[in-house]
């Protein structure tokens, strides 16, 4: 049994071994023939291996975004920064400040909630230096340092009492704090921006860039200085629950809250958003799976060329062949020996293929994301799959000329010249 | 020679070959009996059959009726994979045109059948190196067939078709494709090999090559014209 087995692989091996010299004695037109895998495996892995960098970033990102068990209540519903077409936004009322302690009063799955106000688009100065004017200036309750896991490397964060006395201080993103200072201590020193002076009481910590944008322009002021400064705006709630078990009931609470501070009638649609980190991850994939599925596309029209090109090289070998076939039958081979050689033949072909468009793919995808800064892990279920799909082509398409060896009369082919 | 088995016992044998339009008949009924350490050549005109009774006494194909028993087992009637491995066991095959794989060595082409037999490969290098050194060539067992001459190529063939042991080696026109002087250098070894206890069957039209055998049969339009032996010049 044992013995019959490893003969079995001896014979296997005995085939492969042939394969692999049929294509060294035919370098070009295998590597010809292979074009098409390479193409088809390397589209395959680079697209997978790319999305999966960009979607680890993301995932990175995401955690990163908001502190821990933390999410956001807003007026509208976020397009997660990607987004294709004209928005039809349907006109909500304004989420106000005064929602917070509602929230915190309904909701025992809550912790604490933080209201924070935006205004995009703003320059900071100081003296003859200016920062450029993608900066944003957040007003911000005492929550919103830790709701948005932001910490201060210098000084310190804006206090209840900042807040209750409306004062002019500021925590700088670290942008401005580069750009403004240059190295010196800000503390105690003073900026400008939209025409307010505000004190410098801390710098947050450096977070880095996403996507080629930087991730350190925020600003943090008191709440009340910012409503003071641009007006009652519609606000942002950060609601943390209080841990990780908490943290789906804690949204739903927040969902009953907000319909009844909205005063909603069972059956009608929420008039508020609610982001949570995972919500950009799942629009990230659903907007990404078109690309998946092009690359699957890519593939495997690629595959399906690559495979035809396979069967006619096979072809051709098996013609070319004709006379060693006919000798192989002269000393004994069988029928099932002819055409498990060939069907090997095919696949170590399409397999060596897959091979190199994975050490391609991959190639090409490290290329990419070193680009982007993004990490490149590989993908295993792509790997795999690829192998599964060479394999597939190889057996497939190498069948008929196989079969068509297989079928040989000895006779004929020891005659053929 | 009383106690010589039969080693081919063709008996009544006819071939057809179905044309479509036309029925052509290869062999008409011949009878053939050969016997162990038996050095028999086969003769006859193109068209006299020689072909095709070659073609079946190989096992390569399977006559239209008839019976034919090798090494006593009846083969006639078998199935393809069945041919195959009678092929692989019983018949050494040498062929005009030396039928080596190109691209393996003259080692690797010897082991062929005994990869078809299932031999492990320690067993086929040993017996294929054995193969190689009886017919002369145990320096050139590396070589591919393209750095070779002709006659080494047949020898290697010749090894080829001596390391499975068969019960006969057949031979198809061995030295149509050499010069005389390494054809009969390939007949010496013809006639080594006989000596040895084999049981040769050579396919021929050249006479000369004809009388290193001991039994001549001749064909002709698909029956036995003749079957003689030589008579040895003393």
């Amino acid at each position: 049994m044992i013995q019959k087995f490893i003969r079995e692989l001896g014979a296997y091996w005995e085939s492969f071994r042939m394969a692999i010299e049929a294509m060294r004695a035919h370098k070009m037109r295998a590597f010809l023939t292979l074009v098409g895998v390479v193409i088809g495996v390397s589209t395959i892995i680079s697209m997978m291996t790319v999305l999966g960098g960009i979607k680890y970033k993301i995932d990175d990102a995401m955690l990163n975004s908001l502190g821990a068990n933390v999410f956001q209540v807003q007026r509208y519903d976020s397009d997660g920064g990607i987004s294709f077409g004209p928005r039809r936004r349907k006109w909500r009322p304004k989420i106000e400040a005064s929602y917070a302690q509602e929230i915190k009063e309904r909701c025992p799955a809550v912790r604490a909630v933080g209201v924070e106000s935006w205004s995009f688009g703003r320059r900071l100065t100081r003296g003859g230096l200016e920062t450029n004017a993608d900066h944003s200036i957040a007003g911000g309750s005492v929550e919103f340092g830790p709701n948005n896991s932001r910490y201060t490397i210098m000084g310190r964060p804006i206090t209840q009492q900042d807040i209750s006395s409306a004062r002019r201080v500021i925590v700088l993103g670290y942008d401005a704090y580069k750009s403004l200072y240059a190295g010196a201590d800000p503390i105690g020193t003073f900026v400008r921006a939209d025409g307010q002076k505000f004190e410098v009481v801390g710098v947050f910590e450096e977070r880095g860039e996403m996507f080629g944008e930087s991730q350190d322009q925020e600003n943090w002021i008191p709440l009340s200085t910012f409503e003071r400064i641009y007006g009652d705006k519609s606000v942002n709630l950060t609601v943390q629950a209080w841990d990780p078990t908490a943290y789906r009931k804690a949204q739903s609470q927040v969902v009953e809250a907000m319909r009844i501070v909205r005063g909603l009638k069972p059956g009608e649609d929420n008039n508020f958003g609610m982001w949570t980190p995972d919500l950009m991850q799942r629009q990230f994939t659903e907007q990404t799976s078109w690309i998946g599925v092009a690359a699957f596309g890519i593939c495997g029209i690629s595959l399906l060329v690559a495979g035809i090109g396979i069967m006619n090289i096979m072809l051709v070998s098996v013609t070319e062949r004709t006379r060693e076939i006919g000798v192989r039958k002269a000393l004994g081979g069988t029928k099932g020996s002819i055409l498990r050689q060939f069907l090997i033949e095919a696949t170590t072909l399409s397999l060596v293929g897959g091979a190199i468009g994975i050490a391609l793919g991959y190639g090409v995808a490290i290329f990419i994301n070193k680009n982007f800064n993004f990490p490149a892990p590989v993908p295993v279920w792509a790997v795999f799959l690829a192998t599964i799909f060479c394999t597939f082509v190889g057996v497939g398409f190498g069948m008929w000329p196989a079969v068509k060896a297989a079928r040989l009369d000895p006779i004929e082919a020891l005659r053929y010249e | 020679m009383p106690d010589r088995k039969s080693i081919i016992d063709i008996q009544d044998m006819r071939k057809v070959y179905d044309l479509g339009t036309i029925q052509v008949e290869a062999l008409r009924g011949v009878n053939v009996n050969i016997l162990e350490n038996d050095y028999v050549a086969i003769m006859g005109p193109s068209g006299s059959g020689k072909s095709t009774l070659m073609n079946l006494i190989g096992c390569l194909d399977t006559p239209t009726s008839g019976e034919y028993i090798l090494a006593g087992e009846r083969v006639a009637h078998l199935t393809d994979r069945q041919l195959a491995e009678i092929r692989n066991r019983r018949i050494g095959f040498v062929f005009q045109t030396f039928n080596l794989l190109p691209r393996a060595s003259a080692l690797q082409n010897v082991e062929l059948p005994l990869v078809y037999a299932g031999e492990s490969p320690s067993e086929r290098r040993r017996r294929s190196k054995e193969a190689l050194e009886a017919v002369g060539l145990g320096d050139r067992m590396k070589h591919k067939p393209n750095e070779m001459s002709g006659g080494q190529r047949q020898r290697v063939a010749i090894a080829r078709a001596l390391v499975t042991n068969p019960s006969i080696i057949l031979a198809d026109e061995p030295t149509g494709n050499l010069d005389s002087k390494t054809g009969d250098e390939i007949m010496q070894l013809f006639e080594k090999i006989y000596a040895n206890g084999n049981t040769i069957i050579l396919v021929t039209h050249e006479e000369d090559i004809a009388r290193h055998a001991r039994r001549i049969i001749r064909l002709r339009d698909g029956l036995v014209e003749s079957d003689q032996i030589v008579s040895r010049a003393a």
